[in-house]
């Protein structure tokens, strides 16, 4: 079989399909940025979920069985770079359909597919991510938020935090410690949790620039069935760290480029606005995010070719955080006083990219230790 | 047809490679490493086939693109050897330039014996590739310093036969650059991008021989009684370095890729990555990082030349050199 390419029949064909439906149903869609996690971002990203869904635009690489369109990689990345190119905003559920969609499929029962795939996919059911604690940020296995195995259902006891749409969503999938005595990495599961029942108490976190879009949850004594486990009990870790490696790979790395990319697009309006300083700035950091999608293409036509790709798309994270602060930086400093508010959230915002999804420090861990083989830091 | 260097293409880079290697083995990065006669592996090369990579297969040539090319290119750029293969490459690759009256003389100019080789390059002037000193012109091997004299400076290799006019800039021992007067390129813009991103490619490959150097060194180097390869601060700028290589890679094949569309971008983004790449190579090494001897500066220079090449690349008016008054 021959390996896919960004410039093969059925890529040029698809292509072709997604510009003119973009062309056609952008121009209806207003424009909103009211900041990250503000009712105007989510109503609009919860918009464009919609649109994708009945366009079949939605799960272009899940298994048409589960109600995708059984496409690859190349046209998820495909699908954002023209949603760049054209100035398209990103759905409120494409990362919970990529991240945790992706997972169900893979791993999930077909009980867990049949309930939560349907919805999942239109947008109707929001999720969160019940991963971080207070006093498990970078170092997340020592997650010490407790699943008690009483019959056939866990009752769940601790805090998460950091966690986005908390207060949106219907359903949470959550790590949970459900061995007290089994050693690190051997005693966490991952289940899925129903966020509308008691027992579960949300409380806005306010960030940086003022918003609150992410949360603590409470959990005291709330249920989950062991039916709604993901994989077998205490083989939550190993879900986790497939859920992070997509998170830090191409897929999420296209999602970046596109918000980034709109970043850079308003830039260079302020920047004309604002007398056209620092040119060569604006193209030395437009050159430095096209290398993005470049890397990305490199990484996924390699690894369609059998070779290892991982080395090199180890280094995405690292890349696109630091571009996006050093975009946003910029953007802030035009002065522009037009998209003064703009700029100040998206700078403010910019700082927490370096921080999510496994901080720069992380990245560099892996990189050196995982992928260089370096030695490794000694457990404390 | 694929963005990256295709399996076949890999393998041949990768055969090409283990040739330098075998040819290369036992030689040590350093003043004598430039000076060396490389004629014999010159003629290995060419006697293998490999400066008809980018000639088609139809004209008995390996065929291979731009893209492919790169690795090819990368590959050579870890040896940092003074002889001019890149554009050896890209201007057997044009048919008019193989076919052309007079081309010969400028082919043959890339073929070096003995002696200084200037390589003509359209719209560019000139590189100055090999620097082994004419035999008649070799220097005395130079008797051992006093017990306890000052260290004489090392003067770098003698240059012969300069053409009248030409200025010389020997910044970089394996690639020297030089402009004579009057020459007149022939200022295609295509050949001009082609160059331009073998170099890139050049430059990835010279980036990726310093970060291995650098790395080893990690490994072996001990301070506070551990290795500094276990230290953090060292761990994570070696990520670091190790971000902008593998970018510094795809910069060059998105390079590739833009040519003949456009001037290729990413030509300047991979000089700029294995730059910094080599930076961060010293720094690592410390102290040793900045010794002559250790010759991480030899990459540096390398690399700093390839992008005073590039520039002029895309900006041809401009002299790849200026004469000094």
């Amino acid at each position: 079989m021959t390996a896919r390419t960004f410039d093969d029949s059925a890529a040029v064909s698809f292509r072709g399909e997604l510009r003119d439906w973009l062309s056609a149903v952008l121009p209806g869609l207003a424009a909103a940025h009211g900041g990250h996690g503000s009712d105007a971002d989510v109503a609009l990203g919860k918009r464009w979920d919609r649109l994708l869904f009945e366009a079949g635009y939605a799960g272009l690489s899940w298994p048409v069985e589960h109600g995708g369109r059984g496409l690859g990689v190349v046209e998820e990345v495909i699908f954002y770079e023209e949603c760049a190119r054209a100035g398209a905003p990103d759905g409120f559920s494409r990362f919970t359909q990529h991240m945790l969609g992706s997972m169900l499929i893979e791993f999930g029962t077909p009980d867990q597919r049949e309930t939560h795939l349907p919805p999942m996919l239109d947008g109707s059911q929001i999720w969160c991510q019940g991963s971080s604690e207070p006093e498990a940020g970078s170092d997340l296995a020592a997650v010490s938020t407790l699943a008690e195995r009483q019959g056939d259902e866990y009752r769940i006891y601790g805090r998460k935090t950091w966690t986005s749409h908390a207060h949106l969503a219907h359903w949470c999938w959550l790590l949970a410690k459900t061995d007290k005595q089994a050693r690190l990495h051997h005693n966490l599961s991952l289940l899925l949790l129903d966020m509308r029942q008691p027992g579960v108490q949300v409380s806005p976190v306010r960030q940086i620039t003022g918003a609150s879009g992410f949360n603590e949850v409470t959990f005291d004594g709330a249920r989950v069935p062991v039916a709604d486990r993901v994989g077998a009990e205490n083989s939550g870790w190993a879900l986790i760290r497939w859920t992070l490696a997509r998170e830090r790979g191409v897929y999420q790395s296209m999602r970046r480029y596109l918000e980034v990319s709109g970043y850079l697009r308003q830039a260079r309006e302020c920047q004309r606005e604002t007398g056209g300083n620092q040119a060569g700035l604006a193209d030395e950091l437009g050159d430095r995010l096209e290398l993005v999608w470049w890397h990305v293409v490199r990484c996924v036509e390699e690894a369609a070719m059998g070779r290892d790709s991982r080395p090199a798309e180890s280094v995405l994270k690292l890349y696109w955080s630091q571009l996006w602060q050093r975009i946003a930086h910029f953007g802030y400093d035009l002065g522009c006083e037009a998209h003064r508010e703009y700029w100040r959230e998206v700078y403010l915002y910019s700082r927490s990219t370096t921080i999510w999804a496994g901080t720069s420090e992380i990245q560099r861990n892996i990189i050196s230790e995982r992928v260089l083989g370096m030695p490794r830091m000694a457990a404390g | 047809m694929p963005s990256v260097v295709t399996e076949q293409s890999s393998e041949v880079a990768a055969a090409f490679a283990e040739l330098l290697q075998r040819q290369l083995r036992g030689s040590v990065l350093g003043d004598d490493y430039f000076r060396a006669d490389r004629s014999g592996l010159w003629t290995v090369i060419a006697d293998g086939g490999w400066l008809d990579l980018a000639v088609p297969a139809a004209d008995g040539g390996a065929g291979l693109t731009l893209t492919d090319l790169t690795a090819v290119a990368e590959a050579w750029g870890r040896h940092l050897i003074p002889l001019p293969l890149t554009p050896t490459l890209v201007l057997r690759g044009i048919p008019q330039l193989r076919a052309a009256a007079g081309t010969a003389d400028m082919l043959t100019a890339a073929v070096p014996g003995r002696g200084v080789q200037l390589v003509p390059l359209p719209g560019l002037g000139e590189v100055r590739y090999a620097a082994w000193p004419e035999p008649e012109t070799a220097r005395e091997p130079e008797a051992g310093p006093e017990p306890g004299a000052r260290p004489q400076k090392q003067e770098g290799p003698e240059l012969a036969n300069l053409p009248p006019g030409l200025a010389a800039d020997e910044f970089a021992p394996s690639l020297r650059l030089g402009q004579a007067q009057g020459l007149s390129g022939i200022a295609d813009a295509d050949v001009r991008a082609q160059l331009a991103v073998l170099w890139a490619a050049e430059a990835a490959g010279a980036a990726a021989a310093a970060f291995q150097l650098a790395f080893d060194y990690a490994g072996q180097r001990v301070a506070f009684g551990r290795r500094i390869a276990e230290f953090q601060a060292v761990k994570h700028r070696v990520a670091d370095m190790y971000e902008q290589l593998e970018l510094a890679r795809t910069a060059a094949l998105w390079a590739a890729n833009t040519v003949p569309r456009e001037y290729p971008r990413g030509v300047r983004l991979a000089v700029e990555l294995a730059r910094e790449v080599v930076e961060g190579a010293i720094q690592v090494m410390g102290g040793m990082g900045f010794t002559w001897e250790a010759g991480v500066h030899f990459y540096l220079r390398h690399i700093l030349i390839i992008g005073r090449l590039t520039r002029a690349a895309g900006h041809p008016a401009e002299p790849v050199m200026r004469r000094v008054a």
